[in-house]
């Protein structure tokens, strides 16, 4: 107990330090006449008019497409037919998902270039970007192409570790930098199910239901409901337990950590582009596909947006973050901030265990037409821009989430401004604006991060 | 924006006097040795925690439908059943029901020691408030009658054309609703697109139409919608402003939950199965049709802002009433008086969930879907104070009866309970099996959520 409460102290003082670090941005805010709006008055007209302008974006993405993160010879044994083949090896990036990725790319050049950001003359913009990938070849290969298809023209250097360290921005329980207290972890997750993760089959029967009848091939609903052919495991029966996790996932949710490995492949199968009979052997609606998502997402939603977990996985890259759009707001070299502050473009690509984990620090959501609430997809980015108004000087932070829809991926459907990618306008709660952007004042921003950021659990490496 | 800073400044002040009022407490668990870090593993093993009160938030036993049939037979190709009572009033097996999970409090607060067996000397320390609609203030009144059956304890209400601030604080007066804040803190979670639920939520709202309109879900081509009857689940879903009962219009998603509302209430009342869903719903499918009424409650009243504006008074209330008897002096927005040993307040489903939202809480029961607050359904929040240290810690659990257990009036008893789900409070809770929390923790997460503009100090 004692030292739960020393842990809030350090936030504190923390806090104080980027609200001094900002305060150069406020006063100028502030400073400026006409800006007060009385409580309770509904938002003027000019407000309406959006003179703010974008001066720098941070991109937190996950990867691309890529191959099943289980080799097939294991995935055989939870499916009555052999799970279709992907151009490259498990868990790496294919070759459509480096397209997909320049494609989405492609379109951040068209709006960062629209809106002023980008210039055209690449060469010149690339001394203005800041693109760190976690160690995984997958994320890797995700920012180059990223990169090349937003800056075709520039060889952008992509920071990253080397495949046997640990990236504190994206592992930092691995990196030493946050200390994740197992029991707590444990404790955290059981206290969200009742101490008894079992329910989780009753709560999520017609899933488990759907993805048997998937992995078995049999029509969904089938009675009686065939046995499990011979050899075969039924990964929708092993019982749901949650016990102490491994350096790969905070708490080990067993039995329905093999739901998700045998159910991953499917939207990557879909999305890269296989032909239908191989999506599920065939049998995989649109609605089916976003159905069996749901299990992988309540697996995330465990593991990583749980408040305990989100704080210590995700309290490093939010750290980094907000003090990067600080130091580009002040101008001013930042402790604990990425890239430099006349950097205009910073992209941070990982996985969806950091997208969604981050989004749950500062219970964020989104919905985009397709997938289920809060699915961290393929290429989806969280987007924060940063924007200053032209009137009064005060910055704002503007948050969506970015991400091709499931046909776009699965068709590879070039993107523009007319054609875009799907956009969802995030709330940020506790920040947000009632506008139809969300807009989030930076000074208000940074006390929201301040509460949710635990500073035991982040570094102030630049 | 200036709104925004202030009543995050004045939070802090509230806050401050808070922690303040509450540090007799902390010093008494601080001034005696054993709490070091060191002996907290082992010795939390032990539980050597008395509870000294106990506050149950809860919601109304099972009703009749919201909507009157003449409403709800438009949405269906059969006539939905009849209750007991009609029209969001408490049904004869409610009542029993009530009555029964109250004995179930009675046999746990004695073996606690927290009640006597001498009712009317127990009467003098408990508190009893129900939101003023007639099935939640039956709903105390049962629950009273199990809980306390050799007295007649007072419950307390507003006259019925007035406003408690505690469960209808906006309307009260109490807290003041941003419509505009509303409507984008709603839209702000949904991609700024709610038709989009319609996707997402596409397997819960075919099998509400087969239900609805009498056919095997999966169907295909679905049936076309019957002559004169109006398909709820093709009604435009949107996010306008809200009236006095609900902070947002969700357009069509609101007709679609009246129409699938009465289910779970056919099927907890005890109803033949033939009148269950029409005999086409089984206890999986109430569940998976749940999931649509709960989408609702989780946007309308766990969204953060809403949250905030609408369960702010309830925490504070709460929050106080724990401190009050902790450190014995009388508090002011605190229920009661400092030796009341149970407080039971009793209110909607749209009340529980806010608070649990507010505070991040979560569950999941078998046979409900995840944070569901099912009829009489409680959050629980017990005051115990350790007897080796003096140290006050909150233990939290969501009490409910299980689905069968309402539809089969099961008796209830300290071996056979209700289903019991022991909660994890964000920022408080420790890594132990109750996930307890030590109060001065407790008060400092809800010095954090409750917004101390859409609190009063009212006793």
């Amino acid at each position: 107990m004692r030292r739960e409460v020393r842990r809030h102290f350090p936030l504190f003082s923390a806090g104080m330090m980027l609200t001094l670090a900002i305060s150069g941005a406020l006063v100028q805010a502030q400073a400026v006449p006409g800006r007060s709006r009385t409580p309770g008055l509904p938002l003027s007209p000019t407000r309406r008019v959006d003179d703010t302008q974008l001066k720098q974006v941070i991109v937190f993405g996950r990867h691309s497409v890529r191959a099943p993160v289980a080799d097939n010879s294991v995935l055989n044994n939870f499916s009555a037919q052999p799970f279709p083949s992907f151009p490259v090896a498990t868990g790496l990036l294919t070759p459509n998902g480096a397209a997909l990725e320049k494609i989405l790319g492609g379109y951040y050049r068209l709006w960062l270039t629209k809106e002023g950001l980008l210039t055209g003359d690449d060469l010149s913009d690339a001394a203005s970007v800041y693109f760190r990938a976690n160690v995984l070849e997958r994320t890797i290969v995700t920012a180059q192409s990223l990169a090349a298809g937003m800056l075709p023209a520039a060889n952008i250097n992509v920071n990253f570790l080397g495949p046997q360290e640990s990236d504190p921005l994206f592992d930092p329980v691995g990196a030493g930098v946050a200390r994740l207290d197992a029991r707590m972890a444990v404790a955290a997750v059981n206290g969200r199910l009742a101490g008894d993760p079992q329910s989780l089959t009753s709560a999520y029967a017609p899933e488990l239901t759907l993805v048997r009848s998937i992995l078995f091939n049999y029509p969904a609903g089938e009675t009686p409901v065939p046995a499990t052919p011979a050899n075969k495991i039924d990964v929708t029966a092993i019982p749901i337990e949650v016990t102490a996790g491994t350096s790969g996932a905070p708490v080990d949710i067993a039995g329905l950590s093999a739901v998700f490995g045998a159910i991953d492949p499917f939207i990557m199968e879909y999305a890269e582009g296989l032909p239908s009979a191989e999506v599920g052997w065939g049998q995989l609606s649109a609605v089916g596909l976003s159905q069996t998502a749901r299990l992988y997402n309540l697996g995330i939603d465990l593991e990583y947006r749980t408040p305990y977990l989100a704080q210590v996985q995700s309290s490093n890259v939010a750290s980094h973050i907000v003090r990067s759009m600080v130091q580009a707001a002040t101008g001013n070299t930042m402790t604990g901030a990425l890239g430099n502050p006349s950097t205009k473009v910073v992209v941070l690509i990982a996985s969806d265990v950091n997208v969604c984990g981050f989004a749950g620090l500062l219970h964020i959501d989104w919905l985009v037409q397709g997938y289920p609430p809060d699915y961290c997809a393929p290429g989806g980015d969280m987007v924060f821009e940063l924007r200053q108004s032209q009137r009064t000087g005060e910055y704002m932070v503007r948050a969506s989430y970015v991400v091709q829809t499931l046909d776009q991926l699965h068709n590879k459907t070039a993107l523009t401004l007319a054609a875009p990618p799907a956009i969802a306008p995030l709330f940020i709660p506790g920040c947000s604006v009632g506008n139809a952007t969300f807009d989030c004042p930076l000074a208000d921003f940074v006390k929201v991060a301040r509460h949710a950021i635990d500073p035991l659990s982040a570094d102030l490496t630049n | 924006m200036k709104n925004h800073v202030r009543s995050l400044s004045s939070l802090s002040a509230a806050g401050l006097a808070l922690a303040l009022i509450v540090s007799g407490a902390p010093a008494q668990g601080q001034s005696a040795p054993g709490t070091s870090v060191a002996s907290r593993g082992v010795a939390h093993h032990v539980d050597d925690t008395k509870l000294k009160q106990v506050i149950i938030f809860a919601r109304h036993a099972v009703r009749s439908p919201v909507l009157p049939n003449s409403t709800l037979d438009a949405f269906s190709a059969q006539p939905f059943p009849l209750f007991s009572s009609s029209l969001s009033n408490i049904t004869t097996n409610g009542t029993q029901n009530e009555t029964i999970l109250g004995g179930y409090y009675r046999l746990w607060l004695t073996q606690q020691g927290l009640l006597t067996g001498n009712d009317p000397a127990d009467a003098a320390f408990v508190y009893a408030r129900a939101n003023n609609l007639p099935l939640i203030m039956d709903t105390a009144q049962a629950f009273w009658t199990g809980l306390l059956p050799g007295a007649s304890v007072n419950v307390n209400s507003y006259p019925a054309q007035q406003n408690d601030p505690l469960f209808v604080p906006i309307n009260a007066g109490v807290a003041r609703l941003d419509m505009r804040m509303a409507v984008a803190s709603v839209m702000g979670r949904l991609g700024g697109d709610p038709q989009s639920l319609a996707s997402a939520f596409a397997p819960e709202l075919a099998l509400t139409r087969a239900i609805l309109f009498d056919y095997p879900v999966g169907q295909t081509p679905p049936p076309a919608t019957p002559d004169g009857k109006l398909d709820v689940t093709a009604l435009p879903i949107a996010v306008t402003p809200g009236t006095d009962a609900q902070p947002v219009n969700l357009g069509g998603l609101a007709t679609v939950i009246g129409a699938i509302d009465p289910f779970v209430m056919e099927y907890a009342d005890g109803l033949p199965p033939a009148e269950v869903g029409w005999g086409h719903l089984t206890a999986a499918d109430i569940s998976q049709n749940t999931r649509l009424y709960n989408l609702v409650l989780d946007l309308e009243y766990r969204t953060p802002y809403l949250a905030r504006v609408q369960s702010s008074n309830t925490a504070s209330h709460i929050v106080r009433s724990l401190v009050q008897a902790a450190t014995g002096n009388t508090m002011t927005g605190a229920l009661a008086n400092p030796s009341t040993k149970v407080i039971v307040l009793t209110a909607a489903n749209t009340n529980i969930t806010g608070l649990a939202g507010l505070f991040h809480l979560d569950w999941s029961l078998p046979g409900y879907p995840p944070d569901t607050c099912s009829p009489g359904g409680a959050l629980v929040f017990e005051l115990r104070q350790s007897q080796s240290t003096g140290e006050y810690i909150v233990r939290t659990s969501y009490i409910t009866q299980s689905m069968d257990q309402l539809r089969n009036r099961t008796p209830l008893t300290i071996t056979a309970p209700p289903a019991i789900a022991p909660l994890f409070v964000p920022g408080c809770s420790r890594g132990n099996a109750t996930f307890d929390c030590p109060l001065e923790d407790f008060v400092g997460v809800a010095r954090h959520a409750i917004d101390p503009l859409s609190a009063d100090l009212t006793n």
